[in-house]
């Protein structure tokens, strides 16, 4: 019988601002990965993106529709990405224009991560501010690449990551 | 005003010796880095990317408000729709 595990693979905290956070060497013994994110910037920006590249390619590999809201869902939009250099984890991330001490969170599942054919990516996230509801964001993901995942990598839309950002990488397997 | 280095953290997820295997690249848990030229440009133009996305959809959402408003006014004005205006229409 099936014996579903996600084990937790690594986690930081940041104790300082950071442009950026890779997870390098991603063991290639789990079946999915899952990322778990509470992410702040520190710039002024209000609800805000977090993007997202892997195995550090920065070509046109990357494909997204996404569906967003914003404005607290006064307006809600559906678009698609394709080709582009990242995927792009709308409302993932804030800046100092939300609520103060607030943090974005997001959690992205990526499918079948060693395989050597395109991989499926999807993310749910949503912002935090006392003014009114939050702003969400719903983004399913392809990927185009031979090789399996072994670097992640996550940047803020603008500025840098703030102090007290949180990202944990699990691993998740049958047995 | 700050000018400082923006760097990254980098974490090695692999369960070895990271001080002593030689395939650990970073030779710890983790550790700070300056960014690169190249890491920099790169983040510079997915932000400048991300918003030229994000003023799409609020250019687009902006032109669908102004058609349903369109369409809003002429159907109680009992006026014929264009077709851009009945598209906005759900029945």
């Amino acid at each position: 019988m099936a014996n579903p595990t996600m084990t937790l693979i690594a986690s930081q905290t940041l104790s300082t601002s950071a442009s950026s956070i890779t997870f390098s060497s991603i063991p290639q013994t789990y079946f999915d990965l899952r990322i778990f994110s509470s992410v702040r910037e520190t710039g002024t920006a209000q609800q805000d993106s977090m993007f997202l590249t892997l195995n550090s390619d920065g070509g046109s590999n990357y494909s997204s529709t996404n569906m967003n809201s914003a404005a607290g869902g006064a307006t809600v939009t559906s678009t698609h990405q394709t080709n582009a250099t990242f995927v792009n984890l709308i409302n993932a991330s804030q800046g100092t224009g939300y609520t103060a001490n607030g943090f974005a969170i997001c959690e992205t599942y990526i499918g079948n991560y060693t395989s050597t054919s395109a991989k499926g990516i999807f993310t749910f996230a949503t912002t935090f501010n006392n003014a009114y509801p939050n702003n969400g964001g719903l983004i399913a993901s392809v990927y185009r690449n031979s090789s399996g995942i072994t670097t992640i990598n996550l940047a803020p839309g603008a500025s840098s990551f703030a102090t007290y950002s949180s990202f944990y990488l699990y691993g998740i397997k049958n047995s | 005003m700050t000018d400082e280095t923006p760097t990254k953290i980098i974490v090695c997820c692999a369960d070895h010796d990271h001080a002593n295997d030689p395939a650990c690249e970073i030779k710890a848990e983790s550790v700070i880095v300056p960014l690169t030229a190249d890491e920099i440009a790169a983040n510079e133009a997915a932000a400048a990317q991300a918003k030229a996305d994000a003023d799409a959809r609020a250019k687009e959402q902006a032109a669908l408000d102004a058609l349903k408003a369109s369409a809003k006014a002429k159907l109680v004005a009992g006026q014929p729709l264009t077709s851009e205006e009945a598209d906005t229409l759900v029945i």
